[in-house]
């Protein structure tokens, strides 16, 4: 079910942090659980004036009724403009349930929207290794020297 | 019979190996570790397309027939029957796909474009008993299963020592002898490598895993689809506990490509997936606690 409330069309670079905080804004935008504070008096200001990207006006008073939400976030990525979805279920005036799908068509775009997802929503619970008593530890094999080198390498020509 | 226990860590085939056991006290440490050295590089020798004076390069230059080395019919055997299971996704014909996208000896990670996977069939590649017939060049590539059969292979060597109670950890991918005491396996978590998503309870047989996380360069890893030329996406991990490591190893790589129901229909197996969303799905019957 769709909110009554204008989307907002956020421009971000894209990092997977601040696709994070593109949702989640998308997100708080909808319930209205919390007020971002607007910079300036809190007159109406004109269209012209810049609003910060990641700012918004909530009214707190508002309660929603249980269901599930939908909202669509858009950034800028390399590849052009994404759209990020994000499913929210609401029940007791409590989210519950959140996960967010992508709609990238770039390629490159879905390779960040990927890594959005899995940082988002995990029912994964990891805990430290130094906590536990284990023999050993098996996951994907340790990579060679050579290989490591290699990464190394072209971390260090991207960062150029 | 006196033994002796002992442990011994040692790089081999590109990664870290562990090896624990009880051997008999009048045999040299040394001579069973020695043994095992001339095991793996008899291998490596064999299978690893890293080296230029393998097997595997040495046919991968010229059409042809060619004898077929030890060990090969069985690890062939397996990847057809996987083959036929995947709809064509695990094959050991992926090797010049993977050094095309920048998986090669020299670890170049550069990408080119991926040129398409020959199928894996009797026009390609001729398989019989004793040899094998190259149709085209193709450079064979045995990452889905290779390190399972060799640590079987170690095990075996050390087997033929009268060893007991071994541990053959070959960076995350172990077999433990029937008779050894039951011992704990941190599986890691595939996004946070400081952290374990379970504990496997193992009393014996392999577990291997496979995951998505260390093996990656820009938009690649090495999990690719033959017939998408793209990396697999939707799964980060996955584990196997099954009677060998060859097993283990060639089902814990099938599970990025099919349903693991699916594959219980053709070998007997406990698993662990874990999806690029955190979502885990496991075995009714598994050995382990995952954490939650």
């Amino acid at each position: 079910m769709e909110e009554d409330q204008p989307r907002r069309e956020v421009s971000q670079s894209s990092n997977k942090t601040t696709i994070l905080a593109v949702g989640v804004i998308v997100a708080i935008a909808l319930l209205g659980f919390a007020i971002f504070a607007v910079t300036g008096s809190t007159k109406q200001k004109d269209d012209n004036q810049a609003s910060a990207a990641n700012q918004v006006a909530v009214n707190p008073n508002a309660t929603y009724k249980d269901g599930k939400y939908s909202a669509v976030g858009s950034y800028t990525s390399p590849g052009g403009q994404e759209k990020i979805t994000i499913d929210i279920t609401v029940k007791d005036g409590v989210v519950t349930d959140t996960s967010a799908t992508s709609g990238a068509i770039d390629p490159q775009g879905e390779q960040y929207q990927s890594q959005f997802i899995s940082g988002y929503k995990s029912e994964v619970i990891g805990k430290k290794l130094s906590t536990l008593s284990l023999t050993r530890v098996s996951g994907s094999s340790l990579t060679p020297k050579g290989f490591n080198d290699a990464l190394e390498q072209i971390r260090t020509q991207a960062q150029t | 019979m006196n033994t002796i226990s002992w442990s011994y860590d040692f790089e081999a085939i590109g990664t870290n190996w562990h090896l624990s056991c009880d051997s008999p006290a009048d045999v040299l440490r040394s001579t069973i570790v020695r043994d095992i050295q001339q095991t793996i590089e008899s291998y490596d020798q064999t299978f690893s397309r890293f080296r230029a004076d393998s097997w595997v390069r040495k046919i991968a230059t010229a059409t042809g027939e060619y004898k077929l080395p030890d060990h090969a019919p069985a690890l062939l055997q397996l990847y057809t029957m996987l083959y036929s299971l995947t709809d064509g996704k695990v094959t050991p014909l992926i090797g010049q796909a993977l050094v095309d996208a920048g998986y090669d000896e020299k670890y170049s990670l550069q990408a080119g474009e991926i040129r398409p996977v020959p199928l894996f069939n009797e026009n390609v590649i001729t398989i019989k008993k004793r040899s094998i017939t190259l149709h085209q060049p193709l450079l064979l590539d045995f990452g889905a299963a290779g390190k399972g059969q060799l640590v079987d292979l170690v095990a075996s060597r050390l087997r033929a020592f009268q060893v007991k109670n071994y541990l053959i950890d070959a960076s995350g991918d172990m077999l433990v002898s029937a008779n050894h005491k039951p011992i704990k396996i941190g599986l890691e978590n595939p996004f946070d490598t400081s952290e374990a998503v379970g504990i496997y309870d193992l009393a014996g047989g392999a577990l291997c895993g496979s995951a998505i996380n260390r093996r990656r360069w820009g938009k690649h890893h090495h999990i690719i689809d033959p017939l998408t030329r793209k990396p697999v996406a939707h799964i980060a991990a996955t584990w196997v506990h099954a009677g060998s490591a060859m097993v283990a190893d060639a089902l814990a790589t099938a599970l990025f490509f099919t349903d693991p129901e699916h594959l219980r229909e053709s070998f007997t197996f406990s698993y662990v997936v874990i999806s690029s969303s955190g979502e885990v799905n496991a075995s009714q019957d598994l050995a382990a606690s995952l954490f939650s």
